[in-house]
């Protein structure tokens, strides 16, 4: 075999090695090749450096995916298609409704059965001053009519139960259970019925009915508009709100099972016995309570990770923000999370240590609300699963009281519905015994059992049955110990991260796949309970771990093979720092804000570099400068050789220079002295509807690209006659310039100069439009106000959310002209029409069950 | 020839997460939770709660991307997000009473993002160059962690076949990482 053959062999070997799939001979051929052949060994080093960026890639899927199964999801982008089209087929669709489908004023009558106090005027009912008026109908409802209410029956439309205008005062609605939507309509827009009860206030007192009847319109128009808006109204509205709340799709009377604030129900076994003793918690998908978990009272609890002894269901459950309880059930199986929040997506976690698992989802057309308004998810079914028990014994065949005992997913093994790494661990007692149960039957797991000084000792198994009288034989293991010096200056390196690698263990099972130290103050970290023989051991210095405002250069930590029984030393190659320097170049004054970018230097990176150092690093962005009053920051973890760093203050020109990094540990000092910049930017901001000019409006010019963070920042206010002069800007054709311009009761305008396009000397008048503002009140069945009810509003890039306050009260503001569903729990509670600019709607009390 | 990075800019990122696909939002995490876990790690965030900040933090910025006004300053946010996120979190674990009490063995965790090297633009470049048989070869090796059997019966492959395919994704990774290709 030539040399190039065996380097091929020997890197394929090295390529099986990352798979596991290499013999301890073709370990031992490749060890003794890599170590005398330094292009091989580079090799190897890339392919550990591409598995540890995918694993990686794993680790950081394995949160997003976390991250996105607690959030509320982003409607796609095929519903905002399925919006447009709706919205532009539904006047169609709505005319030709209107006119085969809407009844015929002309005959229709309102279904009033009876009235108290007020009086009726055709379709008009008008309360009294004095009293409440009570208007009964025809369905069994019941309207009550605050003194000089007046409210307006309209024929309905189809699917619609009744359709009533509140002209002026407040009505509250007692709905029967019956078919059909029942509508309110006020001057601000349409509630509809979807609880029970239902509160609808009119502030604003206007002349004629919206929508109303109008016996001068001429007929065949009425109702081509009549069901055109109905029919819009219908279909965007069905359309938003699936684009806001999922997949779900609502009709009058599905509220009783929406809307809850606290969950109960029943454990029961597989025989249908109860369970007690369960810990049952719910998520609720909705992370506004972060990082507490809320006991039964409502209190908050401690952090997930204390539950030390359920650590193999934290994985599992992801027991973290949006998740409340837990409640224990009691000897009849029953439990009760209460203040569950806003459930969007509810699931009901149950914990057992003697039963598996279990994650139910919250069926809401199965569940009931009880009388105390809890949601009823009725019986939750938890399985026994299989068991495995025994003994650990030391060498000699006696017991090992407190060993850790786990069971585990051996890694590569696909189908569960967990994390991969979910364990369950427990402990053996006096008379080293153990016994885990609950475990996925039909299921391959790996028992294993260690203590702090013994080699694990593993058995794998298949959980068809339960598995008892198991003995794990626990050997002692040897210690290694690695010592961390700086490899220039030969001092300890204290705090240094030392994990160590073996393959044979590694991909067995997590809990003991790697073991880890941290280095003393003598830089002297000690691995113990392995078997002798030789590792990798992977070193990252503390200096290397990140830091605040320093993303950490990647590759930086360091592996060598290391043997046990022998002192290690592996030398780590210490981050050198820069000083550096900002001042102003006209006075030499210095600059105490500004930011930092930092590159390597790509032109001069070359392969001998890259052996010696790693590969490329991201770019260093410090976002946020920490400058001393003398203009000083100190730049650390940069390895040796070019960079070239980039310099931004506000009100200067950005400088890029060349930094060069020595080899010494020295830090190095490099001074950078803008020039102010000189470009004038001038313009005007007037009120879009009238023309007038807007004073002290908040004037942000933004330079920017989008390699770096911002470049320069500018703020300024208008003049009373709403002009601004802004200075102090590039004049750079290089970066973007945002103007953006804010005032309080307005949207925000901006303009944009995009880079390349030249910088004008002045702008075209800014035009503000007026916000709109739609405020509301969320109270329970007996009119207490909900705070932290997460409300939702708009669609798709527009979606907007806020939380009640203490007084059950929510705002929306800051948003333009446009129809906008209100949904509360998958619900909508109403839809508001915000037709002109300034417009401040009011949306009816939302009351719950 | 240098590698170039391929991946797209965050504030392109983040307007799909905006404009309704969530599979951005994963490429936003890959990047920054580094950066993330950096600034937690700063805070003195313990490494077992560290995954649970880090949750806490994307999740807030997912919820409130809507609210970010340039999206080129993604990263920014983010760490401002992280920055408020980890004072909390270490402001309540200091006031919990039993803060020390029966802490969970390390080697007990699960490996988070933070224990992870970092993947690299260059690496990321080359995985976007490298011809799909190879990446996702690679991908079902150690992203879904597969082993050779279970990427065989995947793809197709008798074990040697996967063995010879890992061998020569890995190469050409390599030269695409030093620009070779």
């Amino acid at each position: 075999m030539n040399a190039h053959d065996e380097h091929a062999r020997i890197r394929r070997l090295i390529s099986q090695a990352a798979d596991d799939a290499v013999t301890a001979d073709e370990q031992r051929a490749v060890a003794t090749h890599v170590a005398t052949c330094d292009a091989c060994a580079t090799f190897a080093r890339d392919v550990a450096a591409i598995g540890d960026a995918l694993a990686h890639r794993a680790a950081a899927d394995a949160l997003a995916d976390r991250v996105l199964a607690r959030v509320a999801p982003r409607p796609h982008r095929w519903r905002r298609l399925a919006i447009a089209a709706a919205l532009l087929v539904a006047p169609i669709a709505g005319i030709v409704l209107g006119l085969v489908l809407s009844s015929d004023p002309d005959t229709w009558t309102p279904p009033i059965a009876s009235v108290d106090g007020a009086s009726v005027r055709g379709r008009t009912v008008v309360a009294g001053d004095g009293a409440d008026a009570t208007v009964r109908l025809t369905d069994g409802s019941r309207l009550v009519l605050a003194p000089a209410c007046t409210v307006a029956f309209n024929a309905p439309g189809r699917g619609e139960r009744h359709r009533i205008d509140v002209v002026r005062g407040s009505v509250t609605a007692h709905v029967a259970d019956a078919d059909g939507r029942f509508i309110l309509r006020t001057p601000a827009g349409t509630a509809e019925a979807l609880g029970t009860t239902f509160t609808v206030g009119c502030d604003v007192l206007v002349d004629d009915t919206p929508d109303g009847p109008d016996e001068e319109e001429p007929r065949m128009t009425k109702r081509m508009t009549v069901g055109a808006a109905m029919t819009v109204a219908v279909l965007a509205g069905v359309v938003l709100v699936r684009s806001v709340i999922g997949e779900e799709t609502l009709h009058a009377g599905e509220s009783r099972a929406l809307t809850t604030w606290s969950v109960a129900g029943r454990v029961i076994d597989e025989q249908g016995s109860p369970v007690a003793g369960a810990k049952v918690w719910v998520d609720n998908g909705t992370p506004f309570q972060t990082g507490v978990v809320m006991d039964g009272a409502g209190e908050p609890s401690v952090p997930w990770r204390t539950f030390s002894g359920e650590a193999a269901f934290i994985d599992t459950f992801a027991i973290g923000p949006s998740t409340y309880g837990p409640a224990t059930t009691g000897p009849d199986g029953r439990f009760h999370v209460r203040n569950v929040g806003s459930p969007m997506r509810g699931k009901v976690l149950v914990l057992h240590p003697d039963y598996r698992e279990c994650k139910q989802p919250i069926d809401r057309a199965r569940s009931t609300v009880r009388g105390d308004g809890a949601l009823d998810v009725g019986d939750v079914r938890i399985a026994q699963g299989r068991r495995v028990s025994g003994r650990v014994v030391d060498a000699s065949g006696e017991p090992v009281a407190g060993a850790s005992v786990a069971v585990a997913i051996p890694r590569g093994a696909t189908g569960y519905s967990g994390h991969e790494g979910a364990l369950r661990m427990s402990e053996t007692d006096a008379d080293g015994r153990f016994d885990v149960r609950g475990l996925v039957e039909g299921r391959p797991f790996v028992l294993g059992a260690w203590t702090a000084t013994s080699i694990p000792a593993e058995h794998p198994f298949t959980a068809d049955r339960d598995h008892g009288d198991v003995e794990l034989r626990l050997t002692e293991g040897v210690a290694m110990t690695v010592s961390v010096r700086d490899g220039r200056t030969g001092t300890p390196v204290a705090g240094a991260a030392v994990r160590l690698h073996d393959p044979g263990m590694e991909n067995r099972y997590d809990v003991v796949s790697i073991q880890r130290a941290t280095t003393d103050a003598d830089g002297r970290a000690t691995l113990r309970g392995i078997a002798p023989g030789t590792y990798r051991v992977n070193v990252v210095p503390p200096d290397r771990k990140g830091r605040i405002g320093v993303e950490s250069p990647p590759a930086w930590s360091v592996t060598r093979e290391c043997t046990s029984g022998t002192d290690n030393v592996i030398e780590v190659d210490a981050a050198r720092a820069v000083a550096l320097t900002v001042v102003d170049a006209g006075s030499a004054e210095p600059l105490t804000a500004w930011r930092v970018s930092v590159r390597p230097d790509r032109a001069v990176f070359d392969k001998a570099y890259a052996e010696r150092y790693g590969w490329p690093a991201s770019d260093i962005t410090i976002d946020e400068s920490k400058a001393t009053e003398a203009g000083r920051f100190v730049l650390q973890s940069l390895r040796p050789g070019p960079w070239i760093a980039r310099v931004f203050a506000d009100g200067y020109r950005p400088l890029e220079q060349r930094i060069d990094v020595p080899e010494s540990n020295a830090t190095t000092t490099v001074r950078f002295a803008l020039e102010a910049a000189s470009g004038v930017l001038r313009g005007a901001v007037v009120d879009d509807a009238t023309g007038e000019p807007i004073a002290d409006a908040l004037v942000d010019c933004y330079e920017w690209s989008p390699r770096h963070y911002g470049v320069n920042r500018r703020k300024f206010e208008t003049d009373a006659a709403g002009a601004f002069t802004a200075t102090g800007l590039t004049d750079e054709t290089a970066f973007d310039l945002k103007v953006w311009v804010s005032k309080p009761g307005y949207l925000r305008g901006e303009v944009v100069v995009k880079r390349g396009e030249p910088r004008p000397a002045a702008l075209e008048p800014i035009r503000l439009v007026r916000e709109c503002t739609i405020r509301g009140r969320i109270v329970d069945a007996s009119g207490r106000p909900l705070d932290r009810v997460r409300v939702l509003t708009g669609g798709g890039k527009d979606a907007r959310d806020t939380l009640t306050d203490r007084d059950g009260r929510f705002t929306f503001t800051g948003l333009p002209t446009g129809r906008y569903p209100i949904v509360v729990d998958h619900a909508k509670i109403a839809t508001v029409t915000l037709t002109h600019p300034g417009e401040s709607a009011k949306v009816p009390d939302h009351r719950t069950r | 020839m240098s590698a170039v990075p391929v991946t797209p800019p965050d504030e392109r990122l983040v307007g799909q997460v905006l404009g309704g696909e969530p599979a951005a939002f994963r490429l936003l995490v890959r990047r920054h939770a580094d950066g993330v876990a950096a600034i937690a790690h700063g805070f003195g965030v313990d490494r077992n709660a560290s995954d649970d900040v880090l949750q806490d933090v994307f999740a807030a910025a997912y919820e409130r991307l809507g609210q970010l006004r340039d999206p080129s300053r993604f990263g920014g946010w983010l760490h401002e997000i992280a920055r408020n996120r980890c004072r909390r979190h270490v402001a309540r674990e200091a006031k919990r009473p039993d803060a020390d009490a029966a802490p969970i063995p390390e080697g007990a965790v699960a490996a988070t993002a933070a224990d992870r090297a970092p993947e690299s633009d260059a690496i990321a470049a080359a995985l976007e160059r490298l011809p799909a048989h190879f990446r996702v070869a690679l991908e079902l090796r150690h992203v879904d962690g597969l082993g050779l059997a279970e990427i065989g019966a995947r793809l197709g492959l008798e074990v040697n076949g996967v063995n010879a395919r890992l061998y020569r994704a890995r190469q050409m990774m390599r030269r695409l990482m030093k620009g070779d290709e």
